[in-house]
């Protein structure tokens, strides 16, 4: 039987450790793909969705069952991740652009493991995973945030407004601003089929 | 899978002659941004059938929304990154730690309420036999439920929360930096405002 994240919420505010495992267990992978794209670093997106999900036990007394568990969650992850870009432009010591050179295996894909794929088309997979984290490394900060909730978290504009704290409008702008500019980089960078669309 | 073609950088406007809608549209019941909303259907259903309807008649648009789709595509394609094995452990391992500090945490208050609840149903029972108030009003009653909790707050509330005397210790210890070394202020004599004279 599904039980709702608002469910499982309620059952943790009365201390179900259980409920709250469940929660972890649905969105620990969203969570921290969620982290990388918009920190752009693995191993600080696992330490934040850690931070995350304390937050989220410490103040379960204060969750409301009227708003979805799903917004609440992304909204502090959300402010962890801003805190963390700005800390980080504070030191100045890594740039948010710099590319962070990953480890295959964090990666959810089947076609790592698979020896019928040739060598090539992993690095073209590589190649084109950092075109794509690059690009989104240049995106501002809010249009960035607000694109990979929509096409990675499978998100709908209302719930991206909760999370930002904008209007359904402001994220309508966002995005296509954002999609406008990713074409625009896409293209810089020598990416040709995802721009050039056959009609 | 959608292949991909790295080619020499050209200029934008020759890989991409279309960059927004069609420079002749001149539709009004779609803004630019409402054809990203369009692609991701988040457009009221009217909306969305007039946009359709319009598409059909208007190769600009067509073209804007084919390139928005293929760029969504396109970013749709990178496959997602996992937490580690050892992730889901991390957390409960740590949240279990708050759990059992929340937990600390609120015994003492528990016994607290527990004990007041006590001493009130207490002082309710014995309040008509041994109050020394003679009078039995209802006033007087008041009076002396309220300073018998009172004194029996101060009791519980000195018992477990201590006066700081033994707990100086643990304050931090002021850093003299030398901001605060040269931050000092000069305070003027003041002159008396009245001075004794002597009459001679
Ligand atoms: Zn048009």
């Amino acid at each position: 039987m599904f039980v709702s994240d608002e469910d499982l919420m309620m059952k943790c505010r009365k201390g179900d450790m259980s409920a709250f495992e469940l929660l972890v267990r649905r969105y620990q992978h969203p969570l921290i793909n969620y982290i990388h794209r918009s920190i752009n670093d693995y191993h600080r997106a696992e330490d934040l969705s850690q931070e995350t999900f304390l937050r989220v036990f410490k103040n379960a007394s204060r969750y409301e069952p009227t708003a979805s568990f799903k917004s609440w969650l992304y909204t502090i992850a959300t402010n962890l991740c801003r805190n963390e870009v700005r800390n980080r432009a504070r030191r100045n010591t890594c740039s948010f652009e710099d590319l962070v050179e990953e480890n295959e295996d964090i990666y959810h894909t089947d076609i790592m493991r698979d020896t019928r794929y040739m060598p090539d088309v992993i690095l073209e997979k590589k190649e084109q995973r950092q075109i794509i984290q690059k690009a989104l490394a240049q995106l501002p900060e809010n249009q960035r945030l607000a694109l990979t909730l929509v096409t990675y978290q499978d998100l709908r504009y209302k719930e991206v407004a909760d999370i930002l704290n904008c209007s359904v409008g402001a994220v309508k702008a966002l995005i296509h601003r954002a999609r406008q500019k990713m074409k625009k980089l896409l293209i810089k960078a020598g990416v040709r089929g995802s721009v050039n669309a056959k009609i | 899978m959608q292949k991909y073609k790295q080619i020499e950088v050209r200029s934008n406007s020759e890989i991409a002659p279309t960059q927004g809608r069609g420079e002749k549209c001149r539709t009004k019941f779609a803004s630019e941004y409402e054809m990203s909303a369009y692609i991701d259907r988040e457009l009221p259903a009217w909306k969305r059938h007039l946009l359709r309807r319009h598409i059909r008649s208007c190769p600009g648009c067509a073209a804007h929304i084919a390139q928005l789709q293929h760029t969504d595509k396109f970013l749709r394609q990178v496959a997602p990154v996992k937490a580690s094995d050892d992730f889901l452990t991390g957390v409960m391992t740590q949240v279990s730690g708050i759990n059992q500090h929340q937990r600390q945490h609120r015994a003492p208050l528990h016994r607290i309420m527990r004990f007041i609840e006590a001493s009130l149903v207490w002082v309710k029972r014995n309040i008509q036999t041994y109050s020394p108030v003679k009078a039995g009003t209802r006033q007087a009653r008041l009076i002396y439920t309220f300073s018998l909790t009172l004194g029996i707050f101060t009791m519980v509330g000195v018992t477990l929360y201590a006066p700081p005397g033994d707990k100086t210790y643990e304050q931090p210890v002021q850093s003299f930096t030398s901001e605060k070394l040269i931050s000092f202020e000069v305070i003027p004599l003041e002159q008396p405002k009245r001075s004794l004279k002597t009459v001679d």
